[in-house]
């Protein structure tokens, strides 16, 4: 049957969520995997290699979780077409090893079965073993193993127990098919397996019948409590808020140094000239600007990992569905938005494990309006200034909490009506959501999956901004003038006419071309804002990026048009503040919500909403409050 | 280091750029290919 | 539905998942609407058992053992009895 040819042979894991799936897969394969980028919670296929005991390496897939091959959602119709072999550049799998949780058999092996009449020779991953040991349940796998017709290994993966024994059943010769014998019981193929399963589990898997009530029964009784639930939601999510922002202010420290250390060394390597302000004010200035956030980034992912895999996330959707659904959403856009407070590429990534097509659609549309952090700077510079008082009081931050619910609230409305507007589902998704029980996080798994995380988001944020970077550099150096003077070069250049150009568009707006200037080098990226800012009302960059922005603060205070109003009035600082939180400012995410909409007009019709409403609001609030004699 | 290499040198930096990102635009399906989940890794 | 003669018979003392009581043991009779066959994929089929954790916009059940939230019109499809 089978000579040992060079290609590997191709081992596809499937299993409902929740089997300990992804951990088998992370036990068989360790280091040896290759990962997709921003992945959702575990929607992609992953590949990766293993050694059975002899040596002979293995090819592992591990595709989506899913509950049958019905292909009812993308996850579904994935795994079926891995099965099929339908997936680009892969062949039909040699064999397929079904996870299941042995304490839920009864609902786990309609999937097994529906794989074993694909023909595929198959071995059944008896995962979780300690769990149905302690529920009462009595497994015999041996019977489980003569009435399915293949190999069954009991395991328990997150303990790395059964794994050898695993590899055992999948080295040569392989497992034939199994005949399914329980296809021809009656005319419905749905009910033969049904019936089946249900006689299977009483030989095989016998488990008390009656309800049990377990630990995470007690914890539920609180925390899925209508009111008790949702304070204790609003405190943890509040404390992972509070903790996300001071502890990532350290590693953010040493970000700055070292970006500083570089231009240093770039200044002391290089004599003045195009080059080294290309490299130290352009990229270092740029790239670093990008690579500050990552603190606040792995931070977020780490505490995401930590209440998915302890399962409280489930808690959560479950508690927010009846919030979102107020926006037409289902609870299931809870964590792509959740995760859009940091940034909001890996949110809408997020997104896939959303069923319905058009809440996907609507949830990809209004991510960006969760305020993301690259907006912090420039609230950090402008709040303030509104306040007249230094950095970090009280009212500051109930500022910006007011901030982010502004912008929550507006994104809600327009999901509402968005959503309204596309109509029903061709096939309506209505809310259904498993429950595990609560359990210890497992480490390994979080530090793997921030790491990858954390890794793409740089590797594509950075290389589009490190472009941009580029590109910004240039248009604020040529075309060049013979002026020493840094804010008359910035004048001259394409950039400055460009905010010539633009000062009568922004002016209604309350800002001048100046500001109009820095908006629009800010549409590369956010944080941009306050170093093109810096630059266009001289201010020298310091070590000291708090220093900095006070001294820009002061200069903003004290400029004024040409007719002597001053500019920077708290009505033209809300223009501005309110314009920050709309704009859709991120080529980086125009990309990604291109690719994950799987259409560019998607993506360009959010931009247009956005930045037009951006605009408009600040517009009518600037000449409104100007009316109402502000 | 001669001024005048710099210049150039930038210059030439920003054109390439300029030329990768006219490449990317203009070939948007090549770029992973997977607008659902596709096969292994990258 | 195949059943549906069978099921004919018992429909007094059936009702939905919706109108059962919390805290109850029943066992699912039948499922009927456009969401049966996921609700049978998630493990909701005829005759197991299933208990009500909580009312609510979404319910929870205990069914198998395992915890399951659903929406009120999913709940609707599912036919339940109580046991014994």
């Amino acid at each position: 049957m089978s000579n040992a040819s060079e290609a590997p042979s191709i081992i596809a894991l499937i299993g409902n969520p929740n089997a300990g799936k992804t951990t088998l897969f992370n036990a068989l394969t360790g280091a040896n995997q290759r990962v997709g980028n921003y992945s959702g919670v575990t929607v992609e296929v992953k590949s990766g290699e293993t050694f059975t005991p002899h040596g002979r390496k293995l090819r592992v897939l591990d595709l989506p979780g899913c509950y049958s091959l019905r292909a009812s959602s993308p996850d579904e119709k994935v795994a079926l077409d891995a099965l099929n072999g339908l997936l680009p550049g892969e062949s039909i799998p040699d064999l397929v090893v079904c996870v299941v949780d042995a304490s839920n058999l009864e609902r786990h092996l309609q999937l097994t079965l529906q794989v074993i009449e694909l023909g595929l020779p198959c071995v059944l991953a008896l995962n979780m073993v300690d769990v149905a040991e302690r529920t009462g349940l009595r497994l015999d796998p041996a019977k489980l193993s003569e009435e399915l017709g293949i190999p069954v290994v009991p395991m328990q993966a997150n303990a790395r127990r059964g794994i050898v024994e695993l590899k055992q059943a999948l080295r040569f010769p392989r497992p034939h098919a199994s005949e399914a014998d329980w296809s021809h019981e009656t005319s419905d193929l749905e009910t033969s397996r049904r019936a089946f399963i249900a006689r299977l589990c009483e030989l095989a898997a016998r488990r008390p019948e009656a309800h049990q009530q377990t630990l995470s029964d007690k914890i539920d009784a609180v925390l899925l409590h209508p009111l008790y639930g949702w304070i204790a939601m609003m405190l943890i999510f509040f404390t992972v808020f509070w903790a996300i922002f001071s502890f990532a202010q350290i590693p953010m420290g040493w970000i700055k140094s070292g970006q500083d250390a570089l231009s240093t060394w770039i200044g002391s390597i290089l004599q003045e000239g195009d080059l080294r302000s290309l490299l130290a004010d352009g990229v270092v200035t740029g790239v670093g600007g990008v690579v500050t956030f990552l603190p606040q980034i792995i931070l977020l992912f780490l505490f995401i990992g930590l209440l998915e895999s302890s399962g409280y996330m489930a808690r959560a959707a479950y508690l927010m569905d009846a919030v979102m659904a107020k926006a037409g959403l289902s609870g299931k856009s809870f964590l792509p938005l959740f995760s859009s407070f940091a940034c909001a590429i890996p949110g809408v990534m997020a997104t896939r494990t959303i069923d319905s097509a058009k809440d996907r659609l609507v949830t990809i549309f209004i991510a960006p309006w969760m305020s993301c952090s690259a907006r912090l700077p420039v609230y950090f510079l402008i709040v303030p200034l509104l306040l007249q008082s230094k950095e970090g009081t009280w009212k500051q931050a109930l500022v910006l909490f007011g901030i982010y619910a502004l912008g929550t609230l507006s994104a809600f409305v327009v999901a509402r009506v968005l959503r309204g507007r596309l109509g029903e589902d061709i096939t309506p998704g209505h809310f259904l959501l498993e429950l595990p029980p609560y359990r210890k996080p497992q480490w390994s798994y979080i530090f793997r999956h921030v790491f990858d995380r954390a890794m793409a988001f740089v590797k594509k944020a950075g290389t589009v901004i490190l472009g941009l970077s580029i590109l910004l550099w240039a248009l604020k150096t040529y075309p060049k003038t013979p002026s020493a003077d840094k804010a008359d070069a910035l004048a001259n250049s394409a950039i400055g006419h460009i905010g010539i150009v633009i000062e009568p568009v922004v002016k209604p707006l309350g800002f001048d071309g100046r500001m109009g200037t820095a908006i629009l080098t800010a549409f590369a990226a956010r944080e941009v804002f306050v170093s093109s800012m810096s630059i266009l009302y001289r201010v020298e960059e310091s070590d000291n990026e708090e220093q900095d922005r006070s001294i820009l603060r002061d200069r903003l205070i004290e400029s004024k048009w040409p007719d002597g109003r001053p500019i920077f009035t708290p009505l033209s600082l809300i223009s501005l503040l309110l314009f920050f939180m709309y704009a859709m400012q991120c080529a980086a995410t125009t990309a990604v919500v291109a690719r994950e909409s799987g259409s560019w007009k998607w993506a360009f019709w959010q931009f247009v909403f956005m930045t037009g409403f951006a605009y408009l609001v600040s517009l009518l609030v600037f000449q409104g409050g100007k009316l109402l004699g502000f | 280091m001669n001024s005048d290499w710099q210049t150039f040198l930038a210059a030439a930096v920003v054109v390439s750029t300029l030329v990768v990102f006219a490449v990317r635009l203009a070939r948007p399906k090549k770029k992973s290919g997977c607008r659902k989940n596709c096969g292994c890794g990258k | 539905m195949s059943h549906a003669h069978a099921a004919d018979l018992e429909i007094d003392s059936a009702i939905t998942l919706n109108q059962a009581k919390v805290g109850c043991d029943m066992r699912i009779r039948f499922l009927s609407g456009p969401g049966c066959d996921r609700l049978r994929d998630l493990g909701f089929c005829e005759q197991l058992q299933v208990r009500k954790i909580a009312d609510g916009r979404n319910l929870i059940c205990s069914i198998c053992g395992t915890r399951m939230a659903i929406s009120r019109e999913l709940a609707e499809q599912v036919i339940v009895a109580p046991v014994g």
